[in-house]
């Protein structure tokens, strides 16, 4: 009887200490889960926060270059442009004061000045649309891609390779649309600014049918990747380009190779809204189809 | 007198596995509970033909070296899936197929012919304990929003840690130190044992039930 007692007195006290064993355990997960629940949740706010100050710090350097891309146009196309034609204008009012000029001679000039005038509209045409977000978005990133790069030819002297999918046109959502477009340009303005490149090779593609490729090669100079991310001013437009690519979900990868050239390629995985929208609004344009 | 734990132990585990199988159709949980709750029923056949085995006298040793293989492989399954980041997972499993060969080797060529696989089943808890230490540290390293307490995962791993933490030095003393023991203390140590296993079932209970919400019925004011 006594042994009987003994078994369940220890029976008792084991489990009473397995009990408190666990129970002890699990207060102590909680307590500590929970502890580094609220760190995690301060780290995700500083981390926000300083997402949110990149964000704004890349916003704001995009306006400048923007700024500073429109006060080189007009300084360099618009403003010689309306100098020469002020100083025809002139020349030509001169000469009819002392009338060293015949009617038809003036007729002529003043065709010629409105030619010009012509090409000034033409210039402020072409500047406003690559830069209005707008009219990336009505004509679509493709044709807005092509355009780009007619006016490329048409002011540089670079050779451009381009290999265009035109089905990709009609995939993206307006923001995924401008922001890759302005990554091309991005791209495209570091090329002929930095690269000394005499050759750009431009690929547009769907892969898999499920993932939209933007390539971008030249046979510039090229650089070196970490020292240019070392250097914090020279590598604005890469980190631009980056954080523009992980705003929309896209993949940037970037290979460069001193003297040989850099490899530019952006990845955007076509979303389940991106094939609506194709069946939505461009069903009757679609010359591409999901299975 | 001799408590029979044991009888409550059997009930137990056809208890957890019908209110497993019962709320994992009724509340969307994860689908390891299903596999669990199914496994429960392995677990019952298996003690119930242990058991039937033993009343016949037959042996039933290779039943259960063989069992406790599927064991093991199930739970460090069970417990990869559950990890909280992918890395390493594969090479997980690959340690847990090599632990399997070993243990099915063993149970083969050396300790199991005569006996119960004492050294590989070490072997298993060990591998079993390291695997929820790594599951827990994972879960403190990367805190979710979910509460610790509705997480089905965590209630799952505690009752694995728990129970092969706790049954772990009974199968040492079972099998190392038998021939010192008392026969007066094997009774206790088999109780004990079982209520590891009990503990083990309500645990379990709970990671089965912490997902469902109380609603609570308001009379209406309109």
């Amino acid at each position: 009887m006594q042994n009987q007692n003994q078994e369940i007195l220890a029976i008792i006290i084991l489990g009473a200490l397995l009990a408190l064993l666990l129970i002890g355990f699990i207060v102590a997960m909680l307590f500590i889960y929970q502890k580094k629940q609220h760190q995690h949740k301060k780290d995700l706010v500083v981390m926000e926060e300083e997402y949110d100050q990149q964000i704004l710090r890349v916003q704001f350097e995009i306006q400048e270059a923007v700024l500073a891309e429109i006060s080189h146009k007009l300084h360099d196309a618009l403003k010689n442009n309306i100098i020469s034609i002020a100083s025809s204008i002139s020349a030509i009012s001169m000469k009819l004061e002392k009338k060293l000029i015949s009617n038809e001679e003036v007729t002529k000039k003043l065709k010629s000045l409105s030619a010009d005038l012509m090409i000034v509209k033409e210039e402020i045409r072409l500047t406003s649309h690559s830069l209005s977000a707008d009219r990336i978005s009505q004509v679509g990133l493709i044709d807005a891609i092509k355009f780009e790069i007619k006016k490329i030819i048409k002011d540089h002297s670079i050779i451009i390779n381009s290999n265009i999918n035109e089905t990709a046109n009609y995939f993206f959502k307006q923001e995924e649309s401008v922001y890759l477009f302005r990554i091309f340009q991005e791209s495209i303005g570091n090329i002929l600014a930095h690269a000394h490149a005499t050759e750009i090779n431009i690929l547009i593609n769907l892969e898999n049918q499920n993932i939209f490729l933007l390539k971008i090669s030249d046979n510039g100079i090229g650089f070196n990747f970490s020292e240019k991310t070392k250097n914090k001013l020279a590598g604005i437009g890469l980190s631009g380009m980056q954080k523009r690519a992980l705003q929309i979900g896209a993949n940037f990868k970037l290979n460069s190779q001193p003297n040989i050239g850099t490899i530019i390629q952006i990845e955007l995985p076509l979303t389940l809204s991106s094939k609506n929208n194709l069946k939505d609004e461009h069903e009757p344009k679609a010359k591409y189809s999901f299975n | 007198m001799n408590i029979s734990f044991y009888k409550y132990y059997s009930i137990l585990l056809i208890v957890t596995s019908i209110i497993g199988l019962f709320n994992s159709k009724k509340i969307q949980i994860n689908i390891q509970i299903n596999f669990i709750s199914y496994f429960l029923i392995y677990l019952f056949l298996i003690e119930f033909i242990g058991d039937k085995l033993s009343q016949k006298s037959i042996p039933n040793v290779w039943l259960y070296n063989y069992s406790s293989i599927v064991e093991f492989a199930f739970y460090s399954w069970i417990i990869i899936r559950i990890l909280p980041l992918k890395k390493s997972k594969n090479k997980l499993k690959k340690i847990v197929l090599i632990y399997c060969l070993i243990a099915l080797i063993n149970i083969i060529f050396f300790q199991g012919k005569t006996g119960f696989h004492s050294i590989t089943f070490a072997l298993g808890s060990i591998l079993i304990i390291t695997l929820c230490i790594y599951y827990f540290y994972q879960l403190l390293l990367f805190p979710n929003e979910e509460k610790l307490i509705t997480q089905p995962n965590f209630w799952i791993c505690t009752a694995l840690l728990f129970s092969f933490t706790c049954s772990f030095p009974i199968f040492c003393l079972n099998n190392f130190y038998a021939h010192k023991i008392s026969q007066n203390i094997w009774p206790i140590i088999s109780s004990i044992s079982n209520i590891i296993n009990i503990i083990f079932c309500l645990l379990l209970i709970v990671a089965f039930v912490c997902r469902i919400k109380i609603k609570k019925f308001l009379p209406s004011l309109s």
